[in-house]
């Protein structure tokens, strides 16, 4: 027969409380770094996968070749490649601008278009090259765009010009059709989602107010979706910057983009300071353009 | 400020998604300067028939005339028409002044005529001092003066409102209804508008469209449908609370009310198979003779209130003016006039013509 006195009972109450009390703090602290456990594996891989590799450049950008730090790269990137950050520069505006007209242009035709089969048919092909990588785009547009390529002789069998005025169009024009041909359904596929978003009702009181496709579209559709065609514009810009398959292959030659001269310091003189310098400078364009879309956000949210 | 006027007809307009028919030989005429409303429940074919007037959905099958002219296949802008939708459909991005304009700048109105213009508007709906604020910035309300305005300075004869009022609380509701109208009436405007909700078109209407499954159920003035339907459904879509509707059975010496011991011949003729109606404001309270029923509930409604009995074991509301004193189960006598008292077939819905006997001495 068990008889617990009273005495027993508070010091197996108080001994139970402890242990809870003790549990407790336990269990807060594992439930405390539960969150970090689960966060830690993405943290480490942008420690080691981005911020590490991007601080270890910008350090190389600065370092000189004969030891120290200094801005003899900068000087020397400057002095080589300025034509080709400008040549760069351009062409990564230019694409950038050509996207969102088509992208517009083609989310336009999704939401307004009235032929319904050509709605549907649109819709499907303006996404296949999403499924293409930039190599490939690269190496089709070399195939079609060459002086003797699948464009000219179709014109030239057409009739529409004589052979011997045919050009070729791998230069300058062909990394910009390349580079819209590839990035166009990126940002068409956003825009035309926030189009799809929108209530249809404002475009049909635009268009019983006696506005035609071309002003709802302009004056209404485009102010509504503007937030998302910068978001997709930003980020196809971001991403013409950094490729090199296009310009490798389309355009060789002088002037070409700051990717196939970082290529080329590294492979042919292993100028690691040099191509660093370069990509600090291809930072510098990338953040400005964030930066504007971010100081555009804030002073929407002010105006607000 | 005045529109033309102008009427609108509409002849057997039927439209259809694949195998499904939204709206189905529809014909109904407004006349110039008339308010018809086109009432129903939700998926009756209201908004759709209206989406076809307007432009912005293709018939399948029927005609639009406005003003003399077929508009059957013509885009929205050229049908002379303004519309007011649901969800105000205001541009998020322009002002209230460029919204109310921008009908006028489309079809190029100048400068001067547009501010003289917007400032009649903007007066008259009450939004002078709102023309530099964003929709966001708005209350229901003020959107939905925004919306009326943008349909009103376009000066078309004709507009088209699809539930406007829908997204704002009762009180706003009764409001714009009363503004809706003065202004409808002010203008001379032909107006088409849309509602699932029997007291904007009792309240609003000069002529009643009542939709079901997409084809007419009955139209007329709200005065017509109410006090003489033509079916259950007109009967019981109109009125709160709706009209009373008693199973009627064969009984020795006419109609008698199913159910009931207490077997008193309420129409002469046949009772199977027949549906007595009555409306509750028409049922009233007798000391003596009448039909006996049980009271069940009571519903206080401030004027009125609203008294449940069971005749037999059908169910019947009464309305009686002021508070009523219920002890439930007790027993009431209730009558009514034979010229209140409607017929219907049971199976088919519709009315039938029958003899009522007076309830009410």
């Amino acid at each position: 027969m068990n008889v617990t006195s009273p005495t027993d009972a508070v010091h197996g109450q108080g001994g139970s409380a402890s242990s809870r009390l003790t549990g407790s703090r336990r269990g807060f602290s594992v439930r405390s770094l539960l969150p970090l456990a689960l966060v830690a594996p993405a943290l480490a891989m942008v420690l080691l996968l981005f911020i590490y590799p991007l601080g270890y450049s910008l350090i190389s950008a600065f370092t000189l070749p004969e030891g120290g730090l200094g801005l003899g790269n900068f000087a020397k990137a400057l002095e080589l490649y300025s034509r080709d950050m400008v040549f760069t520069l351009v062409i990564v505006s230019v694409s950038t601008v050509l996207i969102g007209l088509v992208a517009i242009l083609i989310g336009g035709y999704l939401l307004l278009g009235e032929q319904r089969w050509a709605v549907r048919i649109l819709s499907v092909l303006y996404r296949w090259p999403l499924f293409i990588p930039f190599i490939v785009a690269a190496q089709c547009m070399r195939t079609f765009l060459a002086k003797n390529g699948l464009m000219n002789n179709t014109l030239t069998e057409l009739g529409l010009i004589e052979a011997i005025n045919t050009t070729s169009f791998l230069d300058w024009r062909g990394i910009i059709i390349t580079f819209v041909w590839k990035q166009a359904p990126f940002v068409t596929l956003l825009v035309a989602g926030a189009m799809a978003a929108l209530d249809r009702a404002t475009v049909e009181a635009a268009r019983g107010l006696g506005a035609g496709r071309l002003r709802v579209l302009v004056q209404i559709v485009v102010p509504q979706v503007m937030p998302t065609l910068v978001v997709g514009l930003i980020l196809s810009f971001v991403t013409m910057m950094s490729v090199l398959s296009v310009p490798m292959m389309i355009s060789g030659g002088h002037p070409t983009m700051m990717t196939v001269d970082m290529a080329f310091r590294i492979n042919a003189y292993g100028d690691y300071g040099t191509a660093n310098a370069l990509g600090f400078f291809s930072y510098l364009m990338t953040g400005a353009v964030a930066w504007i879309y971010l100081r555009r956000g804030i002073d929407k949210e002010g105006a607000k | 400020m005045t529109v033309r006027l102008r009427g609108i007809q509409v002849e057997s307009l039927s439209k259809s998604w694949g195998n499904t028919q939204a709206v189905k030989d529809v014909t109904f005429s407004v006349e110039s300067g008339q308010f018809l409303v086109l009432l129903g429940p939700s998926g009756c074919g209201k908004s759709t028939t209206l989406r076809m007037i307007a432009g912005l959905e293709p018939v399948s099958g029927g005609s639009i005339h406005i003003g003399g002219n077929d508009v059957t296949h013509a885009p929205p802008a050229r049908r002379g028409l303004s519309m007011v939708f649901q969800s105000y459909a205001l541009f998020p991005h322009l002002n209230v002044a460029e919204n109310i304009l921008f009908g006028l700048k489309v079809r190029k109105v100048g400068r001067a005529e547009r501010d003289e213009r917007l400032k009649r508007v903007a007066d008259m709906t009450g939004l002078s001092e709102l023309l530099a604020r964003k929709p966001a910035q708005l209350s229901g309300g003020q959107r939905q003066r925004v919306a009326l305005a943008r349909a009103i300075i376009a000066e078309h004869p004709v507009c088209l409102m699809d539930e406007p009022l829908s997204n704002l609380d009762a009180k706003l509701r009764h409001e714009m209804r009363v503004e809706i109208r003065a202004l409808q009436q002010r203008l001379g405007m032909t107006v088409i508008y849309v509602t699932h909700d029997q007291v904007e078109a009792m309240s609003m209407a000069d002529k009643v469209v009542l939709m079901r499954h997409g084809r007419i159920e009955q139209q007329g003035s709200p005065e017509e449908m109410y006090a003489r339907p033509d079916t259950v459904f007109t009967a019981t879509f109109l009125g709160t609370p709706p009209m009373n509707l008693i199973e009627l059975a064969d009984g020795a010496g006419g109609a008698v009310i199913k159910g009931m011991t207490d077997a008193s011949v309420v129409a002469a003729g046949q009772g199977d198979g027949r549906l007595l109606g009555v409306r509750p404001e028409h049922v009233v309270l007798l000391d003596e003779g009448g039909l006996t029923a049980r009271a069940e509930s009571a519903d206080y409604h401030g004027a009125d209130t609203v008294v449940t009995a069971l005749l037999g074991s059908q169910r019947i509301n009464l309305r009686v003016p002021g508070r009523f004193a219920l002890e439930q189960g007790a027993e009431l006598r209730l009558g009514w006039r034979a010229e209140d008292v409607h017929f219907f077939d049971f199976e088919s819905g519709r009315r039938c013509e029958q003899d009522a006997l007076p309830r009410v001495a």
